[in-house]
């Protein structure tokens, strides 16, 4: 894989965990049925979306690639608790809602600080 | 470089363009946006962070996670004066006070509080972005924001000795994407 292409796969994740996050902050002032709805697919989303860092991170350099583990693993976690949060209601589900929404921002943070780290290792003059 | 900016604007309409274009520069790979605002301070002094239309009634006024990051930008002269987090930034005195502790409190060594002034000041009427960045070199950032009339200040993150002292409202307040601003 090229290193062109390894950037662009890099900033594509990012730009879907940023979609994957303006959905779960919109699910934030919804009812009980449509969040559980949101849940559903948001699940299955950042599992998606994990399971696509995973592969990437190994084409990282080594700064890069912590943080898409990092991401991986909050995406992971984040995944989890929507299913979970899926037997909750009334303020249960919301307290579990905003866990999802805290653990799905932070995959972005990471993910955006590899995008960071990966920018600046192209905009640096090559030593070879 | 990570830094924390905050861009000020005459008004909100300018400091919306400012935010689209912040967020474009990163699209261009220019800069890399972590997370941005918008904020405005009104004409009786109060601060608002702006949300997102589909956000109304969910996030509200300035708390203290976004006070200390306008804080750790003002500066402690700023602080001292009353010229900025209690009275420019108009949250109040009681809470300009908090604010003014948490911001003294997430500055790295005493010698480089004695010597840090941004000169950032948001004045009644006007607006600002708030963001938090990675660019390697200034320019984009700089070029891009004066060509709106833009004003941009700077605080390197490596100054900020502890962000978690920014709060849960930073992450609440402080959009990981690009979105359209409103104000409630």
């Amino acid at each position: 894989m090229s290193q062109a292409s390894v950037k662009d796969a890099l900033e594509q994740a990012r730009e879907h965990a940023q979609a994957l996050q303006a959905k779960i902050d919109a699910n934030q002032a919804k009812d009980d049925v449509k969040i559980h709805a949101e849940l559903e697919k948001v699940s299955a989303q950042a599992q998606k979306l994990a399971a696509g860092l995973k592969v990437l991170a190994e084409n990282q350099r080594a700064d890069a690639k912590l943080h898409v583990q990092k991401a991986q693993a909050s995406l992971e976690d984040a995944a989890k608790r929507a299913k979970d949060a899926l037997g909750s209601a009334g303020a249960d589900l919301k307290t579990k809602n905003q866990a999802v929404i805290a653990r799905a921002r932070e995959g972005l943070t990471h993910l955006s600080q590899a995008v960071a780290a990966s920018r600046a290792a192209a905009a640096k003059p090559s030593t070879n | 470089m990570d830094n924390y900016i905050a861009v000020v604007f005459p008004n909100d309409a300018k400091a919306y363009e400012g935010l689209h274009a912040l967020w474009a520069l990163d699209g261009k790979g220019d800069a890399t946006v972590h997370a941005a605002a918008v904020i405005h301070r009104d004409q009786f002094g109060k601060i608002d962070v702006a949300t997102k239309d589909t956000d109304i009634g969910v996030r509200t006024a300035v708390g203290v996670g976004v006070g200390a990051l306008l804080g750790a930008l003002a500066g402690p002269a700023g602080i001292a004066t009353g010229a900025t987090i209690g009275a420019a930034a108009g949250v109040g005195a009681a809470t300009g006070g908090v604010i003014g502790l948490t911001a003294d409190a997430v500055k790295s060594g005493e010698q480089e509080e004695a010597s840090f002034e941004t000169g950032f000041v948001l004045n009644k009427g006007q607006a600002a972005v708030l963001a938090e960045v990675s660019e390697d070199w200034r320019t984009p950032v700089d070029t891009t924001m004066s060509g709106l009339g833009g004003r941009v200040f700077r605080r390197a993150k490596s100054d900020v000795r502890d962000n978690a002292l920014f709060g849960s409202d930073y992450d609440y307040y402080m959009y990981p994407y690009d979105y359209d601003p409103y104000f409630a």
